[in-house]
This record gives C-alpha cells, structure tokens and sequence, in this order.
C-alpha cells in the first residue's frame, strides 16, 4: 500500500495545480520536471544568449513547505547532480549576485526567498522585504524571482561563453 | 462535457485563480464561479469582464467562447470601468487611466516611456505600491489592487536591486 503523501508535500501539489503555478507554466517560464518529496526538479526558462541554454533545471528541496522556505541549487539533470560552475548563469551587477558559486560551496541560490541563503542575513528583511517567505507564499515567488533574473537584461548567458 | 479553463483575477481576488467551466459556459457564470473564489462585488454593482489587456468589456450573457476566450485564456472582472494609475519615479508624477484587465507589465512600460527610461533601463526597476513594500508580479491586473471605495492605485517606480551581503 502507498502511504499517503506528508502534508507539506500535499500542500506543494496543491499549489502546483493552482493559478500561479498554472499561469507561469502556460506562458512557458517554468515547467515541473519531477517530484521526488522532499524534492522537485522545476526547469526555468531563460532568454536567448550565445551559448546559454533555453532553460536551467532547480532542485529544490521542499522540506516542511510552506512554513519554511525552499532552498534551491542549479542541477545537472544528464549527471543527477550539482551544475557545474562553468555552466552557471551570469550577468553584469543582479544576475552574478544571486548565482554564486562560491557561496556554501554553490549549494543554494543567494536570495532573501532561499532558507539556506537567509541564515545569517536578518538585514535582507528590512532591504528586500518582497522577497522574504512566510507561510502564505507559493513556490512561484521563489520561479518569479530566478525567471525573472534570467530573462533581465544583467543576464548574458553562462559563465563558460 | 469538454471544459474550458480560465485564468482570473479580479476584485477582491489577490492570487490567479484557474477556474474550471463547461464549454458551453457564459460570460454570466464566469462571474458567478468568481464570486465562488472570493471576487468582491457589493450588492448590485453590475460586473466588469475583460479580457487581459483588453480595453472592451465582454456582454455577460455571451459564452465565453464566442467572447473571444480560449481555453487557458484570461479574464478580469471588476466593478471599474477604469483605474486611475499614479506612477511616481525621482520626485515626479505622471497619472493615466487604464482598464482594470491591464497588466502591469502594460503600466510600467507606460511609465518607462513617460518618464524618458530605455527598455534595458525599464527592466531593472520595479513598480511598488505606493507606502508599502509589495512589488506584484508584473501579471498582476491593475483591478486586483484596488482597495475600495475609490478606482485608483499608486505606484513607486523603483530600481531592482543586486541581493548583497557576506561575501
């Protein structure tokens, strides 16, 4: 028998078939690869650059979702694990910022909406206080805000190019 | 029955709702499926339908498909016609009326154009509501944030900035 699905997970699929979730997905910015709970592989697409790809594939790691903020890396879905910098998004000034991998060793995005990114930085609540999670937040503020990097004019392609 | 499938906001409605209706559905139970995911509409207060970024209000007992509406399509109802929109950016103010259906993405590039910005120099700011710090989705309809009783909404045109901290 299959157990039933832990409640932060039904909680995640709920708002996977919602409208937010739903009306990025229609106009293509984003597309569920697979879930694997705690785990969901979300490709977010990225406008065109010499030698970019079309999309970057997350691994989030949804634990206790929504009351705790996802926590997301870059993922290489060929070798199942971490992207390799090379092939890392970059940009001028906003992009280079949050996709650093020198930051905990690449293992998480560095923005106020990231649970990992946040420990330590109190100051982000008064500096970026759209972006801070709380409970009554979707998975879409964490896509609108990467789909949103990617798809700026900071953004030039991968850091290899 | 085959279903069509809409996409909605709307007064009083502060998330994208998908809303689910028979094919042969009307513009009339469009609204009344609204009012079933939270749209505010006082007694008697005729309901404005329109189609994203539309300008033109939908006859309420067409059917949704002969208004124009495809499958995933989207649709704003409001109880304005139109909202007066404020948009202040380096001590200036420029003001313009939109309908309710309208994008911000649709504002800002509006305001971009008013107040003499690029496209690259648009897209590093943010329109933030006026005396808080919510920066809506660029999705958002303008509808959404209105607060009653009046038909307005003010914005800050603000800079997006880079996310700094330990290095």
């Amino acid at each position: 028998m299959t157990a039933a699905p832990r409640p932060d997970e039904q909680v995640f699929r709920s708002h996977l078939a919602e409208g937010p979730f739903q009306a990025g997905a229609e106009r293509r910015r984003w597309r569920l690869e697979s879930v694997a709970w705690p785990v969901a592989i979300i490709a977010v697409s990225a406008a065109p650059r010499e030698g970019g790809p079309a999309e970057f594939f997350f691994r989030f790691d949804l634990t206790d979702y929504p009351q705790t903020a996802p926590t997301a890396q870059l993922w290489d879905l060929l070798s199942q694990a971490r992207l390799s910098p090379a092939k890392w998004p970059t940009g001028r000034l906003r992009v280079p910022s949050v996709f650093r991998p020198d930051w905990k060793d690449g293992g998480c995005l560095y923005l106020p909406c990231d649970r990992v990114a946040m420990e330590g930085h109190d100051g982000w609540r008064a500096q970026h206080p759209h972006l801070i999670w709380n409970a009554s937040r979707d998975i879409t503020l964490y896509l609108e805000t990467v789909y949103e990097l990617l798809n700026s004019s900071d953004y030039s392609g991968v850091r290899s190019a | 029955m085959s279903e069509i499938e809409v996409f909605l906001q709307g007064a009083g409605i502060s998330r994208t709702q998908l809303v689910r209706l028979p094919e042969n559905a009307t513009v009339n139970d469009l609204v009344e499926a609204a009012r079933q995911h939270g749209l505010q509409l006082a007694e008697g207060e005729p309901p404005i339908v329109m189609l994203e970024d539309s300008d033109e209000p939908l006859p309420l007992e067409a059917k949704l498909v002969d208004a124009g509406l495809k499958h995933r399509g989207r649709v704003h109802i409001h109880r304005c016609r139109r909202v007066e929109v404020t948009v202040n950016f380096n001590g200036v103010t420029k003001v313009h009326p939109f309908s309710p259906g309208q994008t911000l993405q649709r504002v800002k590039a509006w305001a971009a154009k008013q107040f003499g910005m690029s496209e690259a120099d648009a897209a590093e700011h943010a329109l933030q509501i006026c005396d808080s710090t919510e920066r809506p989705s660029e999705d958002t309809h303008l509808g959404s944030l209105v607060t009653r009783p009046g038909c307005a909404v003010c914005f800050d045109l603000v800079p997006k900035q880079r996310i700094e901290g330990a290095r």
